[in-house]
């Protein structure tokens, strides 16, 4: 019998190639100022689950938690062979992974039955690889994280692999699970994950995307939820190297020059 | 692909800039099942900002510039010769110009506008397909009988429609594979490009209004020639937006080889001049970005339709190079024209080269091959007399100081000094012959 598989997605700041200041005077984001993607481990963690799906059929339902700013992460999934999908219509701004991971757990209780829950480690603008950890505590499975490759699927178990020093461990868990997914599929495999397909484009473009409201996800007021925020964020300024000319025949200039670097001036 | 996923559209359009869109846009409205594809993540984001003339857009969406996320409407014009640290410069507005119609032209960021535009492409039926390459054409047939009917996709798909419109822009891979596939008559002369480079400069909106001397709802569009260009067929622009300048110069390729210079060199000479460097004082670098232009004119236009397709916009090389440099407006006729003509076709079932004729016709009663026709010695004039844009505008910059420099002379020496400095050097037959041939350019 196919397995369920449910995966979550997240739209986050795009952190490549930023110019200018992306924080304002309180030290809060400048909105306008960056881009969003569709966070390149959750991608990995889709990739994983259309793989069993290709391999040995699954259905796989891709979750999110919020309105799309720009790009459209749930309708990426449809693009690229995701079975259903669901939003869950909360505001993620202000809310903590302990409260995303309720709203989550409450959608996916509703979703129906899973057997593995799939999401990307880290999140490249917070790096703190909560939201996996505290999905698996709301839900009540086991977790295994930094997750290379899913490499057994069923009946019953799964079994992830995971780099450890000097090699792999492989790791059996019992369904339901969560794995968290780390960057090496996107690494090893230039063609991973896969790009949408345009004739899932046409078809899914106006495709409707059920919204599950935070009542419903037994969770009403998420903010409630929350135990941790962001006090505030610091830029580092960018290191400017500046060059000095020297003049080399000059005894004076070459000794100065000698002087200021011994002095780490 | 099982069966149920076959889909065959009336028209595929390659390409979703000005040509593309107004091509999806119009046979879309007309009932036509459209399928546009865009290799950008959306319309537009392969763009970064410019000018759009609004003459054929306003036919299609009257008033669009209420609705359109436009800049600024260009209500002044300004010709600036710069010389080494002089310029001399002619500037022109009208209030008309600040009210609507604007003089249909308007500083846009293209990843805006090509967006909204897509969004109303797309309200009118068209379905979008953004992100995804077109490799090449699908063929059926052979020899004289081969005919496009349909696009193979990056990653092995393929679509089938009755016609294809390109509109994949001036580096045109797809429409260059089609021409040799199809064996359409090549232009009288190869194509010619031209760089465009472009900076975004943010600015405060007060602080560009006050420098520029516009008010909330005017912008002013500024073309540069001389000594940044020295050697090169080319100039600079910058127009105005609201929070931001644009600030650019282009030039032929094959001109910036000849001079050995990197198009960034020639940026930061355009930067460093006094009068541009006062401009952008301040400014913050948001975005930069490069560009192709075809530049070749009506000599470079090649047989534009066969069996089953049609090339539109800066693939078809409708540039005008003139002092005027206009193409959204032309790219967008073309669409229009291809999806007038493919609208034709289906009520008569002929897509074939005959079948499509009708887009040749088009073209050359409007606007488009009519302009082109008029500037096809530009190319010609503007390489044959490379001291139309750098001699002649040091000469004149030279002459103005010269005769309005302050200083203990009598005025009438100064004014024969100014006279023969101005003469001197300057090849008299060959200036009268070059002001001759530089009507071509106006």
């Amino acid at each position: 019998m196919a397995i369920n598989i449910v995966v979550v997605v997240r739209e986050v700041w795009d952190t490549r190639d930023l110019s200018g200041s992306v924080l304002d005077g309180a030290g809060a984001v400048r909105a306008g100022a960056m881009e969003t993607r569709f966070e390149p481990e959750d991608l990995n963690a889709l990739e994983a689950a259309l793989r069993i799906k290709d391999a040995q059929g699954a259905q796989v339902t891709a979750i999110a938690v919020g309105e799309t700013r720009s790009v459209d992460v749930l309708r990426e999934c449809l693009y690229r062979g995701a079975d259903k999908v669901v939003r869950v219509g909360a505001d993620p701004a202000g809310l903590d992974d302990q409260a995303l991971a309720a709203l989550i757990a409450g959608a996916i209780a509703k979703a129906g039955p899973c057997d593995l829950v799939l999401v990307g480690t880290a999140v490249p603008d917070a790096e703190n690889s909560l939201l996996g950890r505290h999905l698996a505590a709301a839900l009540g499975v086991p977790a295994v994280s930094w997750v290379d490759a899913v490499e057994e699927v069923g009946p019953g178990r799964a079994v992830a692999k995971r780099a450890v020093e000097m090699g792999y461990e492989f790791v059996e868990v019992p369904f339901p699970a969560l794995l968290s997914m780390g960057v090496a599929l996107l690494e090893d495999d230039p063609r991973a994950p896969r790009p949408a397909k345009a004739m899932l484009k046409l078809k899914m473009k106006k495709a409707e995307v059920p919204v599950v409201s935070p009542a419903d996800a037994g969770a009403a007021d998420p903010a409630a939820l929350v135990a941790m925020k962001v006090a505030t964020m610091e830029a580092i300024a960018p290191r400017v190297i500046e060059s000095q000319q020297v003049d080399p025949e000059s005894e004076a200039a070459l000794k100065g020059m000698l002087d200021a670097v011994l002095k780490g001036e | 692909m099982s069966d149920d996923d076959q889909v065959k559209m009336d028209a595929i359009v390659v390409g979703g800039g000005p040509a593309g869109l107004s091509a999806a846009y119009a046979m879309a409205k007309a009932g036509l099942e459209v399928m546009l594809v865009e290799r950008g993540e959306t319309c537009g984001s392969k763009n970064v900002g410019g000018l759009v003339y609004g003459t054929v857009l306003n036919k299609l969406i009257p008033n669009f510039f209420e609705k359109a996320p436009i800049e600024r409407p260009v209500s002044r014009r300004t010709l600036v010769f710069l010389g080494e640290g002089e310029h001399v410069s002619m500037n022109f507005g009208a209030d008309e110009w600040s009210r609507p119609p604007f003089n249909n032209t308007f500083v846009v960021h293209r990843s805006q506008f090509d967006r909204w535009y897509s969004k109303q492409a797309e309200a009118a039926g068209a379905n979008l397909i953004e992100g995804m390459v077109v490799e090449d054409l699908v063929y059926e047939g052979s020899n004289g009988g081969r005919k496009a009917v349909g696009v193979k996709l990056r990653g092995d798909e393929e679509f089938r429609a009755d016609v294809v419109v390109l509109a994949d822009g001036a580096n045109c891979l797809v429409s260059e594979k089609a021409r040799a596939d199809l064996g359409l008559k090549p232009g009288l002369v190869k194509q010619e490009y031209a760089i465009g480079v472009k900076e975004i400069l943010g600015l405060p909106r007060g602080t560009i209004e006050d420098r520029f001397n516009l008010d909330p709802h005017e912008g002013v569009a500024i073309d540069f020639f001389g000594t940044p260009f020295e050697g090169l067929v080319g100039g600079g622009f910058l127009y105005t937006a609201k929070d931001s300048i644009h600030l650019g110069f282009a030039a032929r390729i094959e001109s910036l080889t000849h001079a050995g210079l990197s198009p960034n060199e020639v940026m930061d000479v355009l930067k460093a001049h006094p009068v541009v460097r006062k401009y952008i004082r301040g400014a913050e670098l948001l975005e930069y970005s490069a560009h192709m232009i075809p530049e070749g004119g009506y000599n470079a236009v090649t047989e534009l339709h066969g069996n089953g397709v049609m090339i539109t916009g800066d693939a078809a090389g409708f540039v005008n190079m003139s002092i005027y440099k206009e193409g959204t407006n032309h790219a967008m006729e073309s669409g229009v024209c291809a999806a007038e003509t493919a609208i034709e076709a289906k009520k008569r079932g002929d897509f074939s080269a005959q079948g499509l004729a009708g887009y040749r016709d088009r073209l050359n009663q409007g606007v488009v091959m009519k302009d082109l026709k008029k500037y096809r010695k530009v190319s010609e004039v503007l390489e044959g007399s490379p001291d139309l844009l750098s001699l002649y505008p040091k000469k004149v910059n030279r002459l103005m100081i010269d005769l309005f420099t302050v200083g203990s002379q009598t005025k009438s020496e100064t004014q024969k000094r100014a006279i023969k400095a101005f003469l001197t050097g300057l090849p008299k037959f060959r200036a009268i012959r070059d002001l001759i041939r530089a009507r071509h350019l106006a």
